[in-house]
């Protein structure tokens, strides 16, 4: 259809109408309602929504071509950089996520902001995040990717410092901001290396600078010409840099003091930090399979990671009998959806065993028994929820659970091969473990029966349809 | 050319009348004086304003010498003695209050002030050392009697100092001045260029010439010989520091000029010993400044750092620093005379010497207050004023064309800083709103048309420098 | 037919804020301070749209500017070779533009700010205007110098007569300090006078004049390494870099918001423009040699600054430190000597313009609303005044060098160039970019202590606080839209002095 195709700039362009409505509803008191500014955005959000489903219909079973276009951004005679949009599987699939969870979190926000005064502050700043967000998910090129980024982690802080009177508030949104500096600055020294080499070596290619349609080829040149050693350093600086965004250990105090000031923001939060982590592996995978030892550095990063947790987890709940929830899940999760592409890259054949490859999901499927067992509520902090309509909050749990299954499906499709029977079953029991805590978390609520169907019918339409995909056991390429 | 006596109307025409005017007054002094005091102001403007129209009408000529060679004319004598005349004109206009106490004595006070000017003009064209030395003695008396004139201590004790001073200074001019005789046999400078010629590594001619210049530096003020400066300001009336920080200092300077321009042309000893002096000269009058409390103590010695600052452009011994010297002169003259008058503005308001009771004065008199903060600007060498170009000039003539005079020049730019201070300080002062002050007395008219129109001069000699530096260069090429 | 371009001259744009100031100053208005206001507003409107012409002629016709003055015939001194001539090509037409802009913002927002002695204080700030865009247009060395002195005293009584209590000290210390490198300039103009002297045989100070005779080495070399450093320390005392920034921090403090504004945003970009048309100009072999230890000098003063802008605990004094750290990039952006490193280096010195202007308007309404500048005394700004906190989150941004706002693009392009640079070491310039990253974190630290301990928090009064309205509002709005313009569009800017930075690699390569 070709309307999609001249009006793909729409998905991004309309929650920024929603934003700039905001901030003309803010500034000009008693022009617009509160009202219909929440109804432009959700509105918005819903449509963009509808447009990326169209293009995932017409990507996957129709006869589309992925397609890019961008323009100039800045030019001089060494360098030029610019900016665009990349519509491809992976791309749209990702969109459809952090649409799918704004749409229900902003249905969620109406209700808890509704008597609060910060109502279209907190509208403005949200449809902020969610432009940029679609701005990044959809960028054309590394560098463009990098810089969104960086504007991303700017306006997730401003959403997160709604309510500054509280002296708290201001000091945890203030860590957010300078470990997403850290981040941003480690992948942008990554940028000036690659600038640096390219530059050097006088090395060409068409289309814009370090573009993702021809990703491959500009690192088979770049490998050529660095050293290992500093192959090897360019990949860790970017990994760190995602780690530090994403807020991977040891960075994992970032979806801790996300989480300090409760609104159902922080669920869009989550997924936004996992979606920019993962999209930036995703892209970058050409890179880091072509050094050997920057997987083993994440492989034993990521075991690292599983093993404090569960050491953690130990201590806390049976020698300091602390009930506090433990955070650290959360970066957890978010290590998972990052690093999981990333295992996946065994088309080189590098590693000697299996087993090493398998450990870090044994740990965590491990895990997830224990939590099993021990029957904690991980997924929400009560002593911070006040004032919480039941609906809202359970609208917005079965919403965010939801996108985070729809995300783990769609992480594991897109690398599927006949190795990985291992790896998914672990996401099952995962799968189950959840269902346990959804169990146990609404039964606080007492509407039990009804969710409990919900979820039910919702899991295991998911599992039919990963069962279906590994009978097929095709490679789905991206 | 030699002139006779009877010729004399092309060259010593503008002294001439002065020393006509001198005799008038005179005479009025002893006779009809107590008639028509009221008149002696005019007289007197008239007496300056002759020569000036003289000498700049071209009636004189250059070149030509008169009184079997003791006198010459040249154009630098001619420029000099147009600023000479003019500092005396603004002189007079300022000395309009101190005359009204005078009353039946003005003739007195202006017979003694014209006899300076005739000495200060006839040094400026001597041209052996036997005219020198009477045209010497005569500005040194005139201006001891000029100090001592009025009816208090301090200008007694003040005029004791100078007179001491000067002696000295005029037993070192001799002293030089007859061991410059003994080694050449000769005391006319046109005679004693031939006998300078190989006489350079000759260390008892250096000397010699070192002693005579002590007499000549005393009245400019430098280094060792301005110790009588602060004292001798701080003991007289304003009209007589104005003229005492402006007449005598060129007249001194310019006969320095011409001595060395026509004598000493190739010394780089005296170029070395004289840079030394102007820089300690310079360093005194700057390093003074910053403490001082009292106004007419403070300008003595920016008199003192200025008159070392034009030693610096006459120490290159080239055309292009004498050139510096006399624009410097010219810009000098104005801004000299804007300070004084400034000077006089405020006392009136303050009633007062201290700086300290010169707070808060821009709220009272702006206007004057802005132009007078023009002339210490012009002063410190910023612009938009033409001080900031004579300093220019000076400085880029000090560097030398090859640039040998760079680390001089550093020296005394890192002198300037501490001047800068000063002046500032005073500045700040005058801004300064947290003393309330009143009004004592008007001023005079005189008063202030001097003020405004040397602020306004200062900014006219910025834009049309052209001229006037083509009037420096015109006067420099022929010494 | 009508030809517009005889009516664009540059001596009206240079030389028509003096004449204002003169009128300011004249008995003609009296001091009533409304007369005295309007008609300044009023001119430096006129002023800005007359500039804006030029822009566009620029734009549309891209020809370069050149006027000479001339006095009764002859031009202002030719008789020492001095000529009065200003010219403005594409980059100094933009500087002039945005200066005229500045300008008129700062006479705006004077109005709440300056209370007394209204008819001094915008003659002085009019005679300012005029010596600012006489640096940028000057095309002799001596008129250059001439300007940049005349500076002093606006400044000195700007400073200490509307400041705070220890303003005339603070102003003291400044003019010491600028006139002591203004003298070293003058040194080394004279020098470079006599140079061209020896070089050509006629004496002139036209800087085009003296750009051409840079190939002959007639001077020693121990006096061109002279030169350049009396030229470069002249300029470093105004930048400021390291060691002489103890004056612009301590009189930045005591200076009223206003000029606070213009000394940050407009004063330190002049002697910017003096390192770009002297230093890298006229000294393209000397430049490239001492290149390394400029690069070290602008990181030193990168860390010093931040970690300085760190530890304050007053909100002035912060924002005078991330101006020097400002300062720093450019400094190390033109010591890369490479294309990408200059045009960073240009584009940080319009992104300081806007910045440092927002910062000292955001400031300068704080501290006015609390009466106080130190950290402690200051919180809970954030509930009453919701417009200023959101346009200062956007400073704040800027400041810290989130993308898509004016200084990301200048810090990007400067860390490109520096990193790429071509030295005799080659893995100096790297260790010293990737040192200078640590600044970014101390930037956002600093930057985010502003922002937190002004608004956040809850005041310890009762008191409540207006929120910024009216003509203010407008000021902030406008430069914050600047800000986030240029941060989306960085190509608009750089338009308009890519050939100026062609020109200068060019050199540098040959």
């Amino acid at each position: 259809m070709q309307i999609l195709y001249d009006n793909t700039a729409l998905i991004y362009l309309l929650p920024l109408i929603a934003f700039l409505l905001a901030i003309f509803a803010k500034f000009f008191k008693y022009s617009v309602s509160e009202k219909s500014v929440a109804v432009v955005s959700i509105s918005a959000n819903a449509l963009s929504l509808a447009f990326v489903s169209a293009l995932i219909f017409y990507l996957f079973f129709g006869d589309f071509e992925p397609f890019s276009f961008d323009f100039i951004w800045l030019k001089t005679t060494d360098l030029t950089v610019s900016m665009g949009c990349l519509i491809d599987k992976f791309s749209v699939c990702a969109l459809f996520v952090v649409l799918l969870t704004a749409l229900t979190v902003q249905i969620a926000s109406y209700k808890f902001f509704q008597d609060n005064d910060k109502f279209l502050t907190y509208f403005g700043r949200f449809n902020l995040l969610l432009f940029l967000i679609t701005a990044f998910v959809l960028s054309s090129n590394l560098v463009q990717s990098v810089i969104l980024a960086a504007v991303t982690g700017a306006s997730a802080f401003l959403l997160l410092n709604l309510n500054s009177e509280k002296y708290n508030v201001m000091r945890y949104s203030r860590r957010f901001l300078i470990i997403d500096r850290i981040g941003d600055f480690c992948l942008i020294t990554a940028l000036f290396i690659i600038f640096y080499f390219i530059n050097t070596y006088e090395l060409t290619f068409e289309g814009s600078l370090l573009s993702f349609n021809n990703f491959n080829d500009i690192v088979a040149d770049l490998y050529v010409y660095i050293s290992d050693e500093n192959f090897y350093i360019l990949c860790l600086m970017i990994f760190t840099g995602i780690c530090a965004k994403s807020g991977i250990f040891p960075f994992h105090s970032k979806p801790a003091v996300a989480l300090y000031d409760y609104s159902p923001a922080f669920y869009f939060l989550f997924i936004s930090l996992s979606i920019s982590g993962s999209l930036l592996v995703i892209r970058l995978l050409p890179m880091f399979d072509l050094s050997e030892k920057i997987i083993y550095t994440i492989l034993i990063w990521f075991a690292l990671i599983v093993l404090y947790s569960l050491v953690y987890e130990i201590i806390n709940r049976f020698y300091l009998h602390k009930n506090d929830n433990s955070y650290i899940v959360y970066s957890c999760l978010t290590a998972l959806y990052v690093i999981l592409p990333l295992t996946m890259t065994s088309k080189t054949g590098i590693f000697k065993s299996d087993l090493m490859l398998y450990m870090p999901f044994i740990f965590f499927a491990v895990l997830y028994v224990f939590w099993f067992i021990s029957g904690e509520k991980f997924y929400c902090r009560t002593q911070t929820v006040k004032n919480i309509s039941d609906s809202a909050d359970i609208v917005t749990r079965f919403g965010c659970f939801a996108a985070e299954q729809v995300t783990d499906f769609l992480c594991n499709i897109t690398r599927l091969t006949d190795k990985y029977l291992i790896p998914a079953a672990a996401n099952i029991v995962g799968y189950c473990c959840r269902v346990k805590s959804w169990l146990i978390s609404f039964s606080q609520n007492g509407k039990i029966r009804n969710y409990l169907i919900y979820s039910l019918i919702f899991i295991s339409v998911m599992l039919l349809l990963y069962l279906f995909i590994l009978l097929e056991a095709e490679n789905i390429n991206v | 050319m030699n002139l006779l006596f009877f010729e004399l109307q092309n060259v010593f025409l503008p002294e001439a009348i002065l020393l006509i005017f001198i005799i008038f007054n005179i005479v009025a002094t002893l006779t009809f004086g107590k008639r028509i005091y009221k008149f002696s102001s005019r007289i007197a403007l008239f007496a300056v304003l002759l020569p000036l129209i003289t000498i700049t009408a071209g009636i004189a000529h250059g070149g030509y010498t008169i009184f079997s060679e003791n006198y010459i004319q040249t154009n630098f004598t001619m420029v000099m003695r147009v600023l000479i005349l003019m500092g005396t004109f603004f002189t007079i206009l300022l000395s309009q209050n101190i005359i009204k106490k005078l009353r039946f004595r003005a003739f007195e006070y202006y017979t003694i002030l014209l006899t300076s000017t005739f000495s200060a003009m006839c040094l400026v064209g001597a041209n052996d050392f036997v005219p020198m030395f009477i045209a010497l003695s005569g500005m040194s008396i005139s201006n001891i009697i000029l100090i001592a004139y009025w009816n208090k201590y301090k200008p007694k004790e003040a005029a004791i100092k100078y007179l001491i001073s000067s002696a000295v200074g005029m037993g070192f001019f001799l002293f030089g001045a007859s061991v410059m005789y003994g080694i050449s046999g000769e005391m006319n400078f046109n005679l004693l260029n031939l006998h300078y010629y190989g006489q350079d590594s000759s260390l008892l001619f250096v000397l010699a010439s070192m002693f005579m210049v002590f007499g000549m530096m005393f009245f400019a003020g430098c280094v060792p010989f301005n110790r009588w400066i602060p004292d001798v300001f701080q003991g007289s009336p304003y009209p007589v520091c104005a003229y005492l920080s402006f007449v005598p200092v060129v007249a001194g300077l310019s006969i320095l000029a011409r001595f060395f321009g026509n004598i000493m042309t190739e010394a780089p000893l005296m170029q070395l010993i004289l840079s030394v002096i102007a820089i300690l000269t310079i360093a005194c009058g700057f390093l003074a400044i910053i403490r001082q409390t009292d106004i007419k103590r403070f300008l003595g010695y920016s008199a003192v750092a200025q008159s070392g600052l034009m030693l610096l452009g006459l120490s290159i011994f080239s055309s292009y620093g004498t050139a510096s010297f006399v624009y410097f002169a010219i810009v000098y003259l104005f801004i000299n005379y804007g300070i004084w008058a400034g000077g006089i503005t405020f006392v009136a308001c303050a009633k007062s010497d201290n700086i300290e009771d010169y707070k808060g004065l821009f709220y009272i008199r702006p206007y004057y207050t802005s132009a007078f903060v023009f002339c210490i600007a012009a002063l410190a060498g910023l612009p938009p004023t033409a001080g900031f170009l004579s300093r220019l000039y000076l400085y880029s003539s000090a560097m030398r064309i090859d640039l040998s005079g760079l680390p001089v020049l550093l020296i005394v730019l890192l002198i300037t800083v501490a001047g800068i201070y000063g002046y500032f300080r005073l500045i700040g002062i005058m801004f300064d709103k947290s003393a309330k002050r009143e009004l004592f007395y008007k001023e005079q008219m005189n008063t202030k048309i001097v003020l405004y129109f040397c602020t306004l001069m200062t900014l006219v000699t910025f834009f049309f420098a052209n001229q006037i530096i083509w009037l420096s260069m015109f006067a420099a090429l022929d010494l | 037919m009508f030809d517009i371009t005889s009516l664009l001259s540059l001596n009206i744009i240079i030389f028509a804020p003096a004449v204002a100031a003169l009128i300011v100053a004249s008995p003609l208005f009296g001091t009533n301070q409304i007369y005295i206001r309007r008609f300044t507003k009023t001119f430096a409107t006129i002023h800005l749209l007359y500039s804006l012409f030029f822009v566009a002629y620029y734009l549309y016709g891209s020809d370069n500017f050149y006027q000479e003055i001339t006095i009764l015939g002859n031009s202002w001194l030719s008789k020492l070779g001095i000529n009065a001539a200003f010219g403005a090509d594409g980059f100094t037409i933009l500087l002039c533009a945005f200066t005229s802009l500045i300008f008129l913002f700062v006479f705006i927002i004077s109005k709440t700010m300056i209370r007394t002695k209204h008819k001094m204080y915008y003659a002085l700030m009019l005679v300012l205007f005029s010596s600012t865009l006489g640096i940028f247009c000057a095309k002799d060395m001596f008129v250059f110098l001439l300007f940049w002195q005349t500076e002093l005293i606006p400044i000195f009584l700007l400073i200490s007569q509307w400041g705070g209590v220890k303003a005339p000290k603070a102003a003291q210390k400044y003019i010491l300090y600028n006139f002591s490198g203004s003298l070293l300039l003058m040194v080394a103009m004279i020098s470079l006078y006599y140079y061209g002297y020896h070089a050509n045989g006629t004496l002139s100070s036209s800087i085009d004049f003296l750009r051409i005779y840079q190939a002959d080495n007639i001077f020693p070399e121990l006096l061109q390494d002279i030169i350049f450093w009396c030229l470069f320390i002249g300029f470093a005392v105004k930048l400021p870099i390291i060691p002489f920034h103890t004056c612009y921090t301590s009189c930045l403090t005591e200076a009223p918001a206003p000029v606070r504004a213009l000394i940050s945003s407009v004063l330190i970009n002049t002697a910017a423009y003096g390192l770009i048309r002297f230093n890298l100009d006229l000294f393209p072999e000397l430049f490239t040699k001492f290149a390394p230890i400029i690069m070290l000098i602008a990181v030193t003063g990168i860390l010093w600054a931040s970690f300085g802008a760190f530890k304050q605990k007053e909100i002035v004094k912060t924002t005078a430190y991330i101006n020097i750290v400002y300062m720093g990039f450019f400094l190390l952006g033109l010591s890369a000597a490479n294309k990408t490193g200059f045009d960073g280096a240009f584009f940080i010195m319009f992104a300081n313009i806007f910045v440092a202007a927002a910062l000292s308007i955001m400031t300068g309404y704080i501290e006015q609303t609390f009466k106080t500048k130190s950290f402690q005394e200051i919180a809970g700004l954030g509930k009453f005044a919701p417009r200023l906190m959101s346009l200062s989150y956007i400073i704040i941004f800027a400041v810290i060098g989130v993308p898509l706002t004016i200084s990301f693009s200048g810090f990007f392009l400067v860390f490109s160039g520096a990193f790429s640079a071509d030295f005799a070491d080659a893995l100096m310039p790297k260790i010293c970019t990737a040192v200078s990253f640590v600044s970014f974190i101390l930037l956002a630290a600093s930057g985010l202590r502003l922002l937190d301990g002004c608004f956040g928090g809850i005041s310890q009064t009762e008191k409540k606080y207006n929120d910024i309205t009216g003509h203010r509002l407008m000021v902030l709005l406008i430069l914050c839209l600047f800000i986030i313009f240029f941060g989306c569009f960085p190509d608009s800017l750089m338009s308009f002095y890519s050939d100026v930075t062609d020109m200068l690699a060019e050199v540098l390569r040959v």
